[in-house]
C-alpha cells in the first residue's frame, strides 16, 4: 500500500529540485553572451504584469538632460511610428483579432496569460477600434501636434510602414499594400493596391510584419515571425516564416533574404549603408536566461539557426527531426540584448539634437518579458555604435514603464522625427511619447513654477 | 462455496476496526442511475487514455511528428478529467463500501497514484517538442499506465469481494 505513495513523494522531490540558471544576466549582452545550459522547468516561469495605464501627468523616465512628453494619447494599441520629412508623424494602431486554432491543452492557458499582459482582462476601458494609421501634424513646429486625422482605416493588423517617393507601403499581417500618398495629405481615399501576399494563414502566431525600404527604394524587406515557439506547429507551418523576405515593389513576388530568425522586427537599414539590421525575439521555455534576444546586421541568404539551434551551433534539443546540416550553416548574431527582453523596435540615431555620443547608435524598444519571474526589458535601451558595429553594453534610456509590479505602458516601435527627437509607440499605454534633449537648460531653474 | 465466501468476509470484517457503524457491515449498493452503477462507466476512461498516451508517446519517440505529442497531451487531459470524475464517485463509494472498503481502498490508492503521476506528466508534455516525451514524458506515461492497470486489477477483485464471490 505504501509503495505508490513513495513513488509520488519521489516525484514531488524531483519536481522541487529545479536548479535555476544561476548566471548574471549582465553577462548576456554583446557579441559573446554567456549561454547557460537549457533548463526546462516543470512549469515554465511566467511573469506578466497588470496593465494600469498612465495617470494624468505620469510619464516614463528619461536620463538627466532629456525631456519626455506625450505626443499623442488616447490611441488604440499604437505599435509603430514613422516620422515623415515634412514633419508629419504616422502612427500605426494595430490589433490582431484573429484567434489561433487550438493545438494543445496549454494553448488556452498561454492565450489567457498573454491577454493579461496586453491589458485585455484587467482594469481600464477597452481600446476602441484599432487597425488604422493616424496622422499627426505639427503645423507651427513647436513639437506639439495641432492636427490629427485618420490617414487609412480598416487595415488588417498592420505593423510595417515605408514611404518610397509618393507611395506609402503598409505591411498588413497578410499582405503588403501600397497607397498613393503625397506629402501633406491627411486622408487617403484611393484604394489599396496589393503588392504581395505574406505568410499569414490560420495560425499566424507572430503576426507583426516589419517593413524597411532599401536606401535606393528598389526593394522592400519584410520580417515574418515564426508560427510558434520552437516549431511545435510542424515544418509546414513555417514555410517562408522566421525569415526576412525581399520584395521588389514593382513585382508580386518575394524571395527569402535571410532565414532562421525566429521573430524579426525593427527592420532598418544602417544610415548611409545598404546593410539591413533587425532585432530578433529568440525562443522561450528554456529557462529565465535562455535564449538572449538580439540585434544583428542581416547577411543576405544567411541562416541564423531557428528552430534547430541558437547562437550558431547551440542545438535546441526540443526540435526533432534534427538538422545537423543546417546547424552547421547557422551563424551567430552580432549582439545579444539579454534573454526575453522582447525587442520590437529599432531606430539608429541620425539626428543632431542629442549629444554626440548618440550619433549612429541604436535605440531598441523592449516590450518586456513574460517567460521570467524577474522582469526584463520594459524599456528603451541605447547601444552605441563604432564603425557601424555595436559596442559596449546596452544603456537604459527610457524606463519607468513597469512600476510597483504594474505596467503603465510597454514600448514597441521607435523612430526619429525631423528634429532628431525620439518617438516611442507605447501599445498598452495607448500613447506615443516624444523625447527631446534639453541639455544644459535642464540645469537651470525652471522658468515657471508649478 | 457460498459458505466459504461468507466465512472470508466475516473474518475480514473482524479485523477491520474502521467500519463506521452507521453504514452497516455489508455496505450499501453502488451509486447508480436508474439502477445502473456509475463507477464502472467512468473507470475505463483514465485507464484507456493513459495507455493511449503511452502508445502515442512511443510513436512520437520513434517518429517525432508533433501530431503524436498533441495526441498524448489531449489523452492525458481526457484521462485526468475522466479519472477526476471517477475519483469523486469512488470516494463516495468508499464511504458506502462498508466491509468491502479495504479492497476498494487498494484500488483507489493505485488509481490516485496514476492520476498524480499524470498531472506531473501533463506539465512535462507541455514542453515544446522532443523533451516533452523523451525521456521523462514517456517514462511517466509507462509508470502511470502500469499503476492504472494495477488499479484496474484491484477493482476487479474488489468487485468480486463485494459480490460475495471467491477470489
Amino acid at each position: 500500500m505504501k509503495a505508490p505513495w513513495r513513488v509520488v513523494a519521489g516525484m514531488l522531490v524531483l519536481a522541487a529540485c529545479d536548479r535555476a540558471q544561476e548566471i548574471d544576466p549582465a553577462g548576456q549582452y554583446g557579441a559573446a553572451p554567456v549561454l547557460p545550459q537549457p533548463h526546462e522547468q516543470l512549469v515554465a516561469d511566467v511573469g506578466v504584469y497588470q496593465v494600469v495605464g498612465w495617470r494624468a501627468g505620469e510619464t516614463p523616465t528619461v536620463p538627466s538632460g532629456f525631456h519626455i512628453e506625450a505626443l499623442a494619447t488616447g490611441l488604440s494599441n499604437p505599435r509603430n511610428v514613422l516620422a515623415l520629412p515634412n514633419g508629419d508623424v504616422l502612427i500605426v494602431e494595430s490589433k490582431n483579432e484573429q484567434v489561433e486554432p487550438l493545438q494543445r491543452p496549454k494553448d488556452p492557458i498561454r492565450t489567457w496569460i498573454m491577454a493579461r499582459a496586453h491589458g485585455e482582462s484587467g482594469s481600464g476601458a477597452a481600446p476602441d477600434s484599432s487597425n488604422r494609421i493616424t496622422l499627426l501634424r505639427d503645423s507651427d513646429g513647436d513639437g506639439r501636434p495641432d492636427g490629427r486625422s485618420v490617414l487609412v482605416d480598416h487595415l488588417n493588423a498592420p505593423f510595417g510602414l515605408a514611404v518610397i517617393g509618393n507611395d506609402l507601403y503598409v505591411a498588413n499581417t497578410d499582405a503588403i499594400v501600397r497607397y498613393p500618398f503625397a506629402p501633406g495629405q491627411t486622408h487617403i481615399t484611393a484604394p489599396a493596391v496589393k503588392i504581395v501576399d505574406l505568410p499569414a494563414g490560420p495560425i499566424n502566431h507572430h503576426w507583426t510584419k516589419s517593413l524597411a525600404a532599401s536606401p535606393q527604394g528598389t526593394r522592400v524587406d519584410v520580417g515574418i515571425g515564426s508560427n510558434i515557439n520552437a516549431m511545435e506547429r510542424g515544418a509546414e507551418a513555417e514555410i517562408n516564416r522566421a525569415a526576412i523576405l525581399e520584395v521588389d515593389p514593382r513585382d508580386d513576388m518575394f524571395k527569402v533574404f535571410a532565414s532562421g530568425l525566429r521573430n524579426p522586427n525593427g527592420l532598418t537599414f544602417y544610415p548611409g549603408s545598404s546593410t539591413l539590421w533587425a532585432v530578433i525575439n529568440e525562443r522561450d521555455e528554456l529557462g529565465p536566461n535562455l535564449v538572449p534576444d538580439y540585434i544583428t546586421s542581416v547577411r543576405p541568404r544567411a541562416f541564423y539557426g531557428w528552430p534547430y539551434s541558437y547562437y550558431g551551433g547551440h542545438v535546441d534539443a526540443r526540435v526533432r527531426p534534427q538538422r545537423p546540416d543546417l546547424v552547421a550553416k547557422a551563424i551567430s548574431p552580432d549582439y545579444a540584448l539579454g534573454s526575453h527582453v522582447a525587442p520590437l523596435g529599432l531606430a539608429f540615431y541620425t539626428g543632431s539634437s542629442f549629444p554626440a555620443g548618440f550619433r549612429g547608435g541604436a535605440f531598441v524598444g523592449e516590450h518586456g518579458s513574460w517567460n521570467r519571474t524577474q522582469p526584463h526589458g520594459y524599456k528603451v535601451v541605447f547601444i552605441g555604435f563604432r564603425n557601424g558595429r555595436p559596442t559596449g553594453v546596452p544603456k537604459d534610456f527610457i524606463t519607468g514603464f513597469l512600476r510597483d509590479g504594474k505596467a503603465r505602458g510597454r514600448p514597441v516601435g521607435v523612430a526619429l522625427d525631423r528634429t532628431g527627437a525620439l518617438l516611442i509607440a507605447d501599445d498598452v499605454g495607448n500613447t506615443v511619447w516624444r523625447v527631446t534633449y534639453s541639455g544644459r537648460t535642464q540645469q537651470r531653474p525652471r522658468p515657471t513654477g508649478r | 462455496m457460498e459458505q466459504r465466501a461468507r466465512g472470508r468476509r466475516d473474518r475480514r470484517v473482524d479485523l477491520d476496526l474502521h467500519v463506521p457503524v452507521s453504514v452497516g457491515r455489508a455496505g450499501r449498493r453502488p451509486l447508480a442511475i436508474v439502477g445502473h452503477p456509475i463507477y464502472p462507466t467512468l473507470l475505463p476512461v483514465p485507464i484507456v487514455c493513459f495507455a493511449g498516451a503511452l502508445i502515442t508517446d512511443f510513436v512520437y519517440s520513434n517518429a517525432p511528428d508533433m501530431m503524436w505529442l498533441d495526441f498524448s497531451s489531449w489523452l492525458l487531459v481526457a484521462g485526468l478529467s475522466g479519472g477526476g470524475m471517477a475519483g469523486v464517485v469512488l470516494i463516495a463509494e468508499l464511504f458506502r463500501a462498508g466491509c468491502h472498503r479495504r479492497a476498494l481502498a487498494r484500488h483507489f490508492a493505485f488509481l490516485l497514484a496514476a492520476w498524480v503521476v499524470e498531472v506531473f506528466n501533463s506539465f512535462i508534455h507541455a514542453r515544446d517538442g522532443w523533451t516533452a516525451v523523451v525521456p521523462a514524458g514517456i517514462t511517466l506515461s509507462a509508470v502511470a499506465t502500469l499503476l492504472s492497470f494495477i488499479a484496474g486489477w484491484f477493482w476487479q477483485s474488489a468487485r468480486a469481494t463485494q459480490a460475495g464471490e471467491p477470489r
